[in-house]
């Protein structure tokens, strides 16, 4: 790992608090309809054209034109799974122009969004400042705020997707593994992050007591949220309560991993625009200030990254967060963090100590009241469990709680700070957010 | 292709020359009913008729248990069995019959067929049964996306 | 099940040949002292460069854990699930871990914290590949 002073990436131990903290603001956010997967004919509902309309109701909700937009950042890596490993039947065809490659179907590139931007009258015709290489928005929200405090941009347009196409998960490997993968293939170590986390999961039943039916209330109070998420994949495409029953009979894909415990790949886009504290003084939404941004990526130091790792890896990621923010885990409000694979989640509650929860409480904690109206509103948003694998449930909600607008979801507890991020313990990025511009 | 012959429940058929031969057709439901997440090429009609003609029809779906009935009642089809995807096996265990046919999309499909001793239709590549072709052209007249491999 | 056979490189081969053998043979840095699998170029422990020998180990370990694969999406794996796939912690340096599917052990019953010790299975005339079962 290595350590920056200042700048981006923000790695290392005892930085201090973060140098732009509170004169960076959050003004606007958009999303667009979501499918389970493009039906491969609806030229108005691929990824590409979802993307242009959060794009768009980004701008709009900032009270902004896209004249404004003198920055942009976004992910060009292939949204979701890598399609070009799946079985999905025969080549793509193509279409007429801007579809006339997988460029706007299973990828969006910042040339194409910005085309299409173009194209549909909202053209973004100042763009000072392009990135167009983010891993996944954990960080792609920390490196956004960065670089609006940095100077770089004053109102930076963000966005990010999530695809999905028509198809099921199928790799194809011959007799032989290559590379990385002649260390987990030849003993049908899948490809998907989902064992190493029910590994890790596993080794903190052993070592605290539970088991995975302890995640249940977790994971119905994922779907609750979600269904309480009006733009979500559940409460838009599967509006019903998933039972305790159904959790306990679920079908396990890799034991202690069920369905369940899945989060469902979507076809969605989602955008969110950063600017100065000053530029947000006087706009159209109350200003929530960036108070701290913090990233991590560890390498695995033998095959298998333990529960040991995960906890020194979320224990660091806490402290970094809530020192950036100079804040306090009771400073905390609002907590949405990453629910993939229902498996991990604990080891964010636990590093970040939020509403007191220390190491191996977690399953307690999830057994009391976790709902929103409750005392301990856990992760609001409903997640990617709750309103599918789209990773910006957590956003959503977060600003929406801090400016009061999240209907059925709001909170009764104080929501005035708000921290999120994605993916794993192992690889991350995580921001923190406040109706004010310090605690 | 082999032609089926229609079968009756026991009850219907007994009297007659004996027990006529049950089959048993149990459906997965997404990409293979019409209602599912995405469309599959079967329709009501086609399952309708399937159970007039005595079969013992139902779902075994990945679809929680509860969705799986609100989509039958949405059909308006009253159904013998709603089984979670991995306990195809309870059915064979429940209902007693001569053939026991699985018709799903994916590979969990095949694999839950043959661990729990079905046949296995995939509905984008198999022969239309003889309960699939309309009594008026007797065609097939797959779901409005069709069959898409 | 059918395990796919590695391919070896420059930089891992001799573990492969000593594989081949019937032998475990994993990186030493003696900067750090640490032992070191997966093969890599570098020590993962510390930040010197150059230090990596190689040295024999025992092939004894333990079960972290066993998960049980009931469905993927590698295809050659299909007709194969359920199987196991353990985490296993070698005994002279816990730190260290590799994957097993458990030979002979039959899934779901695979002991937590179980001895195990390594075993080599042949893939090709002369290509071995380690797995680990549970020491009855
Ligand atoms: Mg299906
Ligand atoms: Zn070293």
């Amino acid at each position: 790992m290595t350590s920056s002073a200042g700048g981006f990436p923000r790695y290392a131990e005892g930085m201090g608090l973060w140098e732009h903290r509170g004169k960076v603001a959050v003004v606007g956010y958009g999303y667009s309809e979501i499918d389970r997967r493009w039906d491969g004919v609806s030229m108005d509902r691929t990824l590409g054209a979802f993307q242009l309309a959060a794009m768009q109701n980004a701008i709009e909700d900032a009270g902004l034109t896209a004249a404004d937009i003198d920055g942009f950042m976004c992910s060009e890596a292939m949204a979701g799974d890598s399609w070009a490993q799946e079985d999905r039947g025969d080549p793509r065809p193509y279409f007429d122009p801007p579809y006339d490659s997988e460029d706007g179907l299973s990828l969006t590139s910042a040339d194409w969004l910005i085309a299409g931007m173009a194209r549909e009258g909202t053209p973004l015709s100042n763009l000072q400042y392009i990135d167009r290489n983010q891993l996944a928005i954990g960080q792609e929200t920390g490196k956004a705020a960065q670089v609006v405090g940095d100077g770089q941009a004053n109102v930076l347009l963000m966005t990010y997707n999530m695809g999905n196409v028509p198809g099921r998960y199928k790799l194809e490997e011959g007799d032989y593994s290559e590379g990385a993968r002649k260390w987990s293939a030849p003993w049908g170590w899948m490809t998907s992050a989902m064992m190493q986390h029910a590994f890790v999961f596993m080794q903190y039943c052993t070592k605290y007591g539970g088991s995975h039916d302890d995640l249940a209330p977790f994971v119905l109070n994922q779907r609750r949220n979600g269904l309480l998420t009006p733009w979500g994949y559940y409460a838009q495409h599967e509006p019903y309560q998933i039972t305790l029953e159904d959790y306990l009979t679920q079908r396990y894909i890799c034991w202690p991993n069920g369905l369940l415990d899945s989060d469902r790949p979507v076809n969605h886009a989602f955008a969110m625009i950063f600017t100065t504290a000053e530029r947000a003084k006087d706009m159209k939404q109350k200003p929530i200030y960036v108070l701290s941004h913090v990233q991590a990526s560890h390498p695995t130091k033998s095959t298998m990254a333990t529960l040991e790792d995960h906890e020194a890896f979320t224990d660091s990621l806490a402290r970094r967060l809530y020192e950036g923010a100079g804040a306090r885990p009771e400073d905390l409000d609002i907590f949405n963090p990453y629910d993939g694979f229902a498996t991990f989640t604990q080891s964010y509650l636990e590093g970040f100590q939020w509403h007191g929860v220390k190491r191996g409480e977690a399953f307690d904690f999830y057994a009391g009241d976790i709902r929103v109206e409750g005392p301990h509103p856990f992760n609001s948003s409903g997640g990617n469990l709750g309103c599918g694998r789209t990773r910006t449930a957590m956003y959503t909600d977060s600003i929406e709680q801090l400016r009061g607008t999240a209907g059925a979801r709001q909170v009764t507890v104080r929501a005035e700070t708000a921290a999120m991020g994605q993916v794993t313990p192992g690889g991350n990025g995580h921001i923190f957010l406040s109706v004010h511009p310090q605690i | 292709m082999e032609q089926r012959i229609p079968v009756t429940s026991s009850e219907d058929g007994a009297g007659e020359a004996g027990r006529r031969p049950v089959g048993l057709i149990s459906f997965d439901i997404d990409g293979t009913l019409t209602t599912g997440h995405g469309p599959g090429p079967i329709t009501r009609e086609m399952v309708e008729r399937a159970k007039e003609w005595g079969y013992i029809i139902g779902s075994c779906s990945d679809r929680p248990v509860g969705d799986q009935k609100n989509m039958w009642e949405t059909w308006g089809i009253e159904v013998s069995f709603t089984v979670l995807k991995h306990m195809l096996d309870s059915v064979k265990s429940r209902f007693e019959a001569d053939s026991y046919v699985h018709i799903g999309d994916t590979d969990v499909d095949y694999h839950f067929a043959r661990v729990s001793g079905f046949d296995f239709l995939q509905v984008q590549t198999m022969d239309p049964e003889p309960w699939m072709l309309s009594p008026e052209d007797g065609q097939c007249h797959w779901g409005p996306e069709g069959r898409t491999r | 099940m059918p395990k796919t056979i590695p391919v070896p490189d420059a930089l891992d081969k001799p573990f492969w040949d000593a594989v081949n053998e019937k032998r475990l043979v994993l990186q030493f840095c003696t900067a750090c002292e640490k032992l070191q699998y997966p093969i890599k170029a570098d020590c993962v422990h510390c930040d010197v460069k150059g230090q990596l020998e190689w040295k024999e180990v025992e092939g004894k370990g333990h079960i972290l854990e066993t998960l049980v694969v009931h469905d993927t999406r590698v295809v050659r794996l299909k007709g194969d699930v359920p199987f196991n796939v353990a985490i296993i912690s070698l005994d002279e340096d816990p730190d260290i871990n590799f994957l097993a599917n458990l030979p002979g052990t039959p899934v779901n019953e695979a002991p937590q914290g179980a001895a195990v010790e390594v075993v080599f299975e042949e893939l090709e005339p002369g290509r071995f590949i380690h797995d680990w079962k549970v020491v009855e």
